[in-house]
């Protein structure tokens, strides 16, 4: 007979997979996700109909296997938090001074580069003259 | 109301073992969640530990998730910057530089011939005003260390043949 906790070692190995968007009342003073997981998971343990002795062995086997994950999880998402941060950081730095070379740097070299040739069509017609 | 992002694989387990709380999923676990803060978490207590530990990693996951999907955009973009950037400064800038680096020196030659003819050239032509700063000394050089050390070696030789 299936029970509600069935698989969820299963399901903490793969893939995150899709997600889907919930809303959920305001008014917590903790992180919503959190808060929503919190009661999806109070929910999915209240509705386990194992007897009391399954139920502690199995849960005994998920905490141990929810420990292990936990904290490879937190450090997965700090690093991929923070290589978000430094990549977005540094492509803004980039695209910045790409903007500034394209709109005021080329523009530039080329009037003077424009500004130049005229002066030395005026220097040498002065110079034939002198 | 807060729009979170749940992993449908979670959400679905839920609604497989309570399809009536389906039409309003949302509030079901912010209550349940709300109920279950209040408790008293015991280090010992399985349940406890089970639901803060399922809920820790399904937030951890919602949320690597589309930050992962989101992080090959940035480097997508960070990418075409630096590609873009590139093109600049290989492509653009350079032979840009060159020329105005050419022309400045054609100029200067100019003005030293009508110079030596007795003629002023400043008045000549048109000014150009803040002019950009061309590179005239060609591409920075990698100064070698130990060639500093030469260099400081004989400084303070000559000043003490001096002295």
């Amino acid at each position: 007979m299936s029970d509600a906790l069935d698989g969820v070692e299963l399901d903490l190995a793969g893939p995150p997979g899709p997600s889907i968007d919930l809303e959920i009342p305001d008014g917590a003073d903790m992180d919503p996700l959190y808060l929503a997981f919190l009661g999806l998971w109070s929910l999915v343990l209240g509705a386990s109909e194992l007897s009391d002795d399954e139920r502690e062995r199995r849960l005994g086997e998920l905490v141990v296997r929810l420990q292990g994950r936990e904290g490879p999880l937190r450090f997965e998402l700090f690093e991929i938090s923070r290589r978000h941060e430094v990549l977005e950081r540094a492509g803004r730095i980039v695209a910045g001074e790409s903007r500034l070379k394209r709109g005021w740097l080329v523009p530039k070299l080329e009037a003077e580069i424009e500004a130049y040739r005229a002066r030395i069509e005026a220097l040498r017609a002065a110079l034939e003259v002198a | 109301m807060t729009r979170v992002g749940l992993l449908a694989r979670d959400v679905d387990r839920l609604v497989a073992v309570r399809p009536d709380l389906a039409p309003s999923l949302g509030e079901a676990m912010f209550d349940a969640g709300l109920a279950h803060r209040r408790c008293e978490p015991e280090l010992d207590d399985l349940p406890e530990s089970f639901v803060h530990l399922a809920a820790a990693c399904s937030s951890y996951r919602a949320r690597i998730g589309p930050l992962t999907a989101s992080l090959a955009h940035v480097e997508d973009r960070e990418r075409a910057s630096y590609e873009e950037q590139l093109v600049l400064d290989r492509d653009l800038l350079p032979p840009l530089r060159e020329e105005a680096k050419r022309l400045r020196a054609e100029i200067a030659t100019l003005e030293g011939a009508l110079r030596a003819k007795g003629v002023d050239p400043s008045p000549i032509g048109p000014r150009i005003e803040n002019a950009t700063v061309v590179d005239d000394a060609g591409p920075p050089r990698l100064v070698d260390p130990r060639e500093r050390r030469a260099e400081v070696s004989m400084f303070f030789r000559r000043i003490r043949e001096d002295g």
